[in-house]
C-alpha cells in the first residue's frame, strides 16, 4: 500500500477510448458501483496493487470516497485511469438560437422547440448516462460518437427536477438536441461532449447555455 | 408365470446390465420431470407430495402425471435393451428399475415422514399419509413388471430400436449435428472486429510501456496517442513471445530489430529502450500534429506499409477521438 504524498489531486482522463466512451466504474464508499465520467476532479488518497482509493471532489459524488481499479494491470505493475494534468475552461458559454448551438467558433445543428423550453441562462450540469437505446449513434465513421449515451441535464437556476438535457441523436420533448447526420465525419458530439467535459464553473456546473 | 417372474438368471454380466438400466431409466425419469417442471411449473407437483393427490385438480390427472410417464419410459427402455434377454430377465428388471424409483420418490417420503424432516409437509393423518406412500410404492413395482412384460411384446420389439441401432443414431445425430456447426461456422460472415483486437492488445500491454510512452513524449515533445497507438499494433503483430524469440536468436545473429517499437540494434534491446529510441528518432515534435496528412507521413516514415498506416491510424481512432483522424475530414 502506498500513501499519496505532496502532488494528490488528478483527473480522470484515460477514459476517451472506445472501450470506457468517457466512463469509468468506481465503487462509491465500498458500497455501490457507479461510473464517473471524464475530467472528474478526485483526491488521490492511497495506491494499493488492486485499486487506488480517490475522494471525489466533483460531480454528483462529490466528497464520497471511491475505489477506481487501474486501467492496466499485469503482474505487480499497473497503469492508471488518472492524470495530474488537465486544463478547464472556467467560463465557458454556450449560445443558443434558432436552431443553431454556437461554441465558440463553431457551430451545430440542432433541435428544440421553443414552446417547451423557453429562452434564458440555464446552467449545464455534469452528464449522465441515459438508459436510453443509443446503438444506432455509436458509430463514429457515420457521424456517430462514442458519448452518445453521455446527456447534460440542463437547469435554471436553482431548479431541482431535471428533465431537459442537451443530447445527442434525435429529437426528444423539452430537450435541446444535437442533431445526428451520418455524413458529418466526425461528428458534433465528440467536440461538444469534450469541450464541456473540459469546463467547469462550479463543482456541479460545466457551463452555461444562453437560449436566445 | 414362474416363468415369467424368476430371479434364477442372476449373474454378473445381467445384473450389471439390470442396474445399469436401472441408472438410466431413473436419470430419463428424472430428466422428464424436471423438464416438465420447467415447462409446466403450475402443472407440475412434486411425485414425493401425497398431499398432491389431495390438493391436485383431479384422480385422473394425478395418475396421469404419476404414473403414465414412468411407465412409457420404463417400457422403451426396457424395449431397448432387454431385446436379447428372457421375459423373465425384463420383467425382473422392470421392477427393479421400478423399485429404483420408487425408494428414490416415495421411499423417500416414506422416510421423511417418519423422521418429521421439514422437506415434506404433513398433513392430517401421517399414517393416512405413509399408507399411501406405501400403496403408491406397491403399484410401482407392479407397473415395473407390466413394463417388462409389455417390453417383450412384438409391437414393443418393432417399435423400439436395437441397441447397435440406438447407438449408430446417436453417432449419426452427433456427428449430423457437429458438420452442421462446422458449415454454419464456415459460411457465416463474420468479419474481424479490429476494434476487440486493438482493445485486447492494449490491455495486454505491460503498464511500465505506457508509462515510459508518458515521459518520454514529455521528453521529446511527442504525441503519447500515436505512440500508444502504434505500440498497440506492434503488439499485436510481434506479441510479447515473440519478441522474446527475437532476443534469444540474437545469439545466433546479433544484429536484427528488437523491442516493441522494433528498433534496429546490433544488440538486444528491451521494449522500454526500443520506445525512447523510436520516439527520439521517428516521433519527436508530434505532440502538436493534427493533420491526417502529418501523421500518416510519420507512420509512413516508421513503416512504409500501407496496411499498417492504416491500423495505427484505426488504434489512434479507438484510443482518443479528439485526436481522431477520418479519412473523410482530410
Amino acid at each position: 500500500m502506498k500513501v499519496v504524498g505532496d502532488n494528490k489531486y488528478f483527473f480522470i482522463t484515460e477514459v476517451l477510448d472506445s472501450e470506457h466512451k468517457g466512463w469509468v466504474e468506481v465503487k462509491i464508499d465500498d458500497l455501490i458501483f457507479r461510473k464517473l465520467p471524464y475530467s472528474t476532479k478526485v483526491e488521490l488518497l492511497e495506491e494499493t496493487s488492486k485499486y487506488q482509493r480517490i475522494k471525489i471532489l466533483d460531480g454528483y459524488f462529490k466528497d464520497h470516497y471511491a475505489l477506481l481499479p487501474y486501467q492496466i494491470k499485469k503482474n505487480n505493475t499497473t497503469y492508471s485511469y488518472l492524470s495530474s494534468k488537465l486544463i478547464y475552461n472556467p467560463n465557458l458559454i454556450l449560445k443558443l438560437k434558432a436552431n443553431t448551438l454556437l461554441i465558440g467558433g463553431v457551430e451545430m445543428k440542432v433541435i428544440f422547440d421553443l414552446n417547451n423550453i423557453k429562452k434564458g441562462i440555464y446552467n449545464i450540469k455534469f452528464p449522465i448516462l441515459t438508459t436510453k437505446k443509443m446503438n444506432n449513434y455509436f458509430l463514429e465513421m457515420k457521424g456517430g460518437s462514442r458519448f452518445a449515451e453521455s446527456w447534460f441535464p440542463i437547469t435554471i437556476a436553482d431548479e431541482l427536477y431535471i428533465e431537459r438535457y442537451i443530447h445527442f441523436g434525435t429529437y426528444s420533448y423539452g430537450c435541446v438536441t444535437v442533431k445526428y447526420d451520418p455524413t458529418i465525419i466526425p461528428g458534433p458530439w465528440q467536440l461538444l461532449f469534450i469541450t464541456l467535459m473540459t469546463s467547469r464553473k462550479s463543482n456541479n456546473v460545466l457551463a452555461n447555455l444562453i437560449i436566445e | 408365470m414362474g416363468q415369467i417372474i424368476s430371479f434364477s438368471w442372476i449373474n454378473t454380466n445381467i445384473l450389471f446390465l439390470v442396474l445399469s438400466l436401472a441408472i438410466v431409466s431413473n436419470s430419463i425419469i428424472s430428466l422428464f420431470y424436471s423438464a416438465f417442471k420447467l415447462k409446466w411449473p403450475d402443472l407440475y407437483f412434486s411425485v414425493n407430495d401425497m398431499a398432491a393427490f389431495f390438493i391436485s385438480v383431479s384422480l385422473k390427472r394425478y395418475l396421469a402425471f404419476r404414473f403414465i410417464p414412468v411407465f412409457l419410459i420404463l417400457t422403451v427402455v426396457l424395449g431397448v435393451f432387454m431385446k436379447d434377454q428372457s421375459i423373465s430377465i425384463a420383467t425382473s428388471a422392470g421392477m427393479i428399475c421400478m423399485g429404483v424409483h420408487a425408494l428414490l420418490s416415495n421411499g423417500k417420503a416414506i422416510y421423511d415422514l417418519l423422521k418429521r424432516s421439514k422437506n415434506i409437509k404433513i398433513y392430517f393423518n401421517i399414517a393416512y399419509q405413509i399408507s399411501l406412500h406405501v400403496i403408491t410404492f406397491i403399484f410401482l413395482i407392479i407397473l415395473g413388471f407390466l413394463s417388462g412384460f409389455l417390453s417383450k411384446t412384438s409391437f414393443v420389439n418393432i417399435i423400439t430400436p436395437t441397441i447397435q441401432g440406438l447407438t449408430d443414431n446417436i453417432w449419426s445425430a452427433l456427428l449430423t449435428v457437429i458438420l452442421i456447426e462446422y458449415l454454419r461456422l464456415l459460411y457465416t460472415e463474420k468479419s474481424i472486429d479490429i476494434e476487440e483486437v486493438i482493445k485486447r492488445s492494449k490491455n495486454n500491454i505491460e503498464p511500465d510501456i505506457f508509462k515510459m510512452i508518458d515521459y518520454v513524449s514529455i521528453k521529446f515533445r511527442a504525441s503519447p496517442t500515436l505512440l500508444k497507438a502504434i505500440c498497440i499494433i506492434e503488439n499485436i503483430q510481434r506479441p510479447k513471445w515473440v519478441r522474446k524469440i527475437e532476443n534469444i536468436k540474437s545469439f545466433l545473429r546479433q544484429t536484427g530489430t528488437y523491442g516493441i517499437m522494433q528498433v534496429k540494434s546490433s544488440r538486444p534491446i528491451s521494449d522500454l529502450v526500443s520506445i525512447e529510441i523510436a520516439a527520439e528518432n521517428f516521433f519527436a515534435d508530434t505532440a502538436d500534429m493534427k493533420s491526417y496528412e502529418t501523421i500518416a507521413q510519420k507512420i509512413t516514415n516508421y513503416n512504409d506499409s500501407v496496411q499498417y498506416r492504416d491500423l495505427v491510424i484505426r488504434a489512434i481512432n479507438y484510443l482518443d477521438p479528439l485526436n481522431g483522424l477520418y479519412e473523410s475530414s482530410r
